[in-house]
């Protein structure tokens, strides 16, 4: 399969990233997933390559390749490891890209360059056990005492939680002015009052950290705000804009990965002394499954393709890309699996594990019913 | 919504096994899963009460009740732990083998100590094949494998269907790393020279009738799922608030629920009546449907649960994992779906 929108730059990155993942990710995969815990010898091979920080110019630590290439990063990481792409993708769309948008340029030096170089870890705390989908009920309370930050409150589901050095976070100022009473933060793992909480036991991306996170009387110096003091939501949002695209092709990347292994098995494997492509009903799930997945590609390359030619939101484009493709790769998981019998139950194929990692993708970064709310809301206006 | 068919006595028993799965699995359910261990105590308890003879006549020590009762017990314990539900229906089953197609002194040797539970059965679920690679071996899941003292499985030999019946050796090797129905024990074997050897043979009549059987009580756990699934769903979205409202209050969650239902519902009512027919047809129809709705309605559930449909404290992902194993196992649903589209025209 061809994909046109793809320049040979875009496309040597790709290759380059391929061979990564063939060679250092592929074998690994299923002991992360069945270990059940981060893969630091993964990420620090990936840091070294400073894919950690693909999107940011150079002068801030990172590889100063657009947007475009950052999400072929994270799909040809997903397509054979979904575990770690959500790692890279809560990094670099989460935490770098909030800091790089609305830092300070003393933020963006003791912060942005660290988290670009992987010398750092990044996450993102917004959702909390009462604001999930409304994140704008954050709970998590900020208030200014003489020239320090004081925060209480928890963050649930918090990807990277644990190993994360730096998080950016969501507060509330003034609880009565809802989302307009909501203000950014960054925290530094160490601070005192500040910690991570339970780790979550999760149906998939098992090699994943997915923590609560515990602000107790926290205290945090004047200039860890980021952004404007109220305006936390304007700055989620614009990150969530970018965000779903890297959902979006986390959940196309392991549909991908299923599609190439259920090609591949199909080829190989017969029932009933027949190989299974020359079934009727081995072809029909393969041809769908082909032709919804150029459909999303098409989908999430345009919405990156906008942000490369410098639009400034891609709230609907994000929204239709992620919503369209987390479905999509769910539905496509599951038939190839079907294809696979008894074989695509157990971990010995990868089968299970992406089925387990891709439902995800239709609930993190807004549910497909949020999306279909973002999306109806471009289309009828608030 | 109930059947018209069910009787007061398969109410009653619907009672019970849910006063059983209540009390004897639901508080070890969601361990036992992540262990990938068996519930083999509760399977002691409910052969006491008379839970694992339910076929089997009285004369050979068994409860000697119908089919339905079977698939009612089977679903209410499927909606605490589909793995122990599918435990119940294949040692219920293999022990209807025995009864129809053992020798005389097979069924006295072996029925008493299986209808009170002081033997178990175990089954390969997987009549139909499964892909092998191009001059591989086959393999058969074994449900009740690793707990079970004996199990059965079939075989053609000169296009006559054969049940054989071995007691467990070595050949069975455990399965610990399904996706799903992680407490039943299942195991593999391959079946080679050495699987058929030393054991019992018998001949099957009319398999295709057997197995459709089977698989209807693999429906009724899908069932079980389904209603399960919906169950927590309609509490969960009773309980959520997002947006200062009921997630219950939103159009989109409440769409969901009514797919959900229709499919709950009508996996019900499609099972309990093929149960009640004698077609084959019928069986195969309900069972694929069913197994089907059941990824459909927990695929739903755990997106109503949002984040909290995707972690453990919950039951909704292991609902979701066990329905996507019921759907294949016994033959994919797809490819289920081809025979019984040949049925159709034939
Ligand atoms: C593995 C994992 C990783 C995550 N990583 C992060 C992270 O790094 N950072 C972070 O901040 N969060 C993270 N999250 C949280 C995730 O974004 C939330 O789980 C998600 O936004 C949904 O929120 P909720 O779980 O509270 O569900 P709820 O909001 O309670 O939703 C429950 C159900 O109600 C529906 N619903 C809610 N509101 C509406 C409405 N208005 N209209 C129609 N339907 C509605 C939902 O679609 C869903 O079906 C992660 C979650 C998981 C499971």
């Amino acid at each position: 399969m061809k994909f046109a929108e793809f320049t040979d730059r875009h496309k040597a990155f790709r290759d380059e990233v391929r061979g990564f993942a063939k060679k250092e990710l592929l074998d690994e995969s299923t002991q992360i997933d069945r270990k059940g815990e981060f893969p630091w010898h993964i990420i620090n091979k990936i840091k070294e390559r400073g894919w950690l920080g693909v999107p940011f110019p150079e002068k801030y630590g990172g590889l100063g390749l657009d947007a475009t290439s950052y999400i072929i990063l994270v799909e040809e990481i997903a397509r054979v490891c979904a575990s770690t792409a959500i790692m890279i993708a809560a990094h670099v769309s989460l935490a770098c890209q909030p800091i790089y948008a609305n830092g300070t340029e003393e933020q963006k030096e003791k912060y942005l360059v660290p988290l670009s170089r992987g010398e750092k870890i990044g996450s993102f705390g917004l959702t909390e056990p009462n604001a999930g989908s409304d994140a704008g009920g954050t709970e998590t309370t900020a208030k200014l005492i003489g020239d320090k930050w004081l925060i209480n409150g928890t963050k649930r589901f918090i990807t990277n939680g644990h190993v994360a050095d730096v998080i950016v976070f969501t507060a509330s100022q003034d609880r009565e002015k809802k989302t307009h009473g909501i203000s950014a933060f960054i925290v530094e793992k160490g601070t005192k009052g500040f910690e991570a909480g339970k780790e979550e036991d999760k149906m998939g991306l098992r090699g994943s950290i997915t923590s609560e996170l515990h602000f107790e009387d926290c205290e945090l110096p004047k200039e860890n705000l980021l952004g404007k003091e109220y305006e936390g939501f304007k700055v989620f949002m614009e990150t969530l804009d970018g965000g779903r695209i890297s959902i979006g092709v986390l959940a196309l990347g392991i549909a991908q990965g299923a599609l190439d292994y259920g090609i591949e098995y199909a080829r190989e494997y017969s029932l009933n002394g027949k190989p299974l492509y020359k079934y009727q009903w081995v072809q029909k799930i393969i041809a769908d499954a082909a032709t919804e997945i150029m459909a999303a590609r098409h989908l999430i390359y345009h919405a990156a393709n906008l942000k490369d030619r410098g639009e400034k939101r891609v709230t609907e484009e994000g929204a239709m890309a992620k919503l369209y493709a987390s479905e999509v790769s769910t539905r496509v998981c599951s038939k190839i699996q079907s294809i696979l019998g008894k074989d695509g139950l157990t971990k010995k194929y990868p089968l299970e594990r992406f089925l387990r990692d891709t439902k995800l993708m239709e609930i993190g970064e807004g549910t497909s019913e949020i999306q279909r709310l973002v999306i109806s809301r471009q289309i009828f206006g608030r | 919504m109930d059947w018209m068919g069910l009787k007061d006595e398969h109410k009653l028993l619907r009672q019970d096994m849910k006063r059983f799965a209540e009390t004897e699995l639901s508080s070890v359910v969601l361990e036992m899963d992540k262990k990938g261990e068996p519930l083999t105590s509760a399977m002691k308890k409910i052969g006491e009460i008379g839970g694992l003879g339910i076929l089997i006549s009285e004369e050979f020590g068994g409860a000697g009740m119908d089919f339905l009762s079977l698939i009612v017990t089977v679903e209410e314990l499927a909606k605490i732990s589909p793995s122990f539900a599918l435990s119940v229906a294949i040692h219920n089953f293999f022990g209807e083998a025995i009864l129809s197609y053992g020798s005389t002194e097979f069924k006295k040797e072996y029925l008493f100590s299986l209808s009170t539970g002081k033997m178990i059965g175990g089954m390969a679920v997987d009549t139909m094949n499964h892909p092998i690679p191009s001059n591989g071996c086959e393999e058969r899941l074994v449900v009740n494998g690793t707990f079970s003292d004996i199990f059965g499985f079939s075989v053609k030999i000169d296009e006559k269907e054969q049940f054989v019946v071995k007691k467990k050796g070595e050949e069975l090797k455990e399965e610990t790393e399904m996706m799903g129905m992680r407490s039943s024990g299942i195991s593999s074997f391959k079946l080679d020279e050495n699987a058929m050897s030393e054991d019992k043979r018998f001949n099957i009549d009319s398999a295709n009738d057997f197995y459709s059987r089977m698989r209807l009580l693999l429906a009724s756990v899908a069932c079980g799922i389904c209603q399960a699934s919906l169950e927590n769903a309609i509490s969960y979205s009773k309980e959520r608030h997002q947006f200062d409202r009921l997630i219950a209050s939103f159009g989109m969650v409440r769409t969901m629920l009514a797919d959900m239902a229709s499919r709950a519902y009508a996996s019900r009512i499609v099972v309990y009546q093929a149960s009640s027919v004698n077609n084959v047809l019928d069986r195969e129809i309900a069972s694929v449907f069913t197994t089907e709705s059941s990824l459909y309605v927990t695929d739903k559930g755990v997106q109503i649960y949002g984040g909290y449909g995707y972690i453990k404290d919950y039951p909704l992902e292991m609902f979701f994992r066990d329905a996507k194993v019921l759907e294949v196992f016994a033959g994919s649903a797809d490819y289920r779906k081809v025979l019984i589209g040949k049925s159709l025209t034939s």
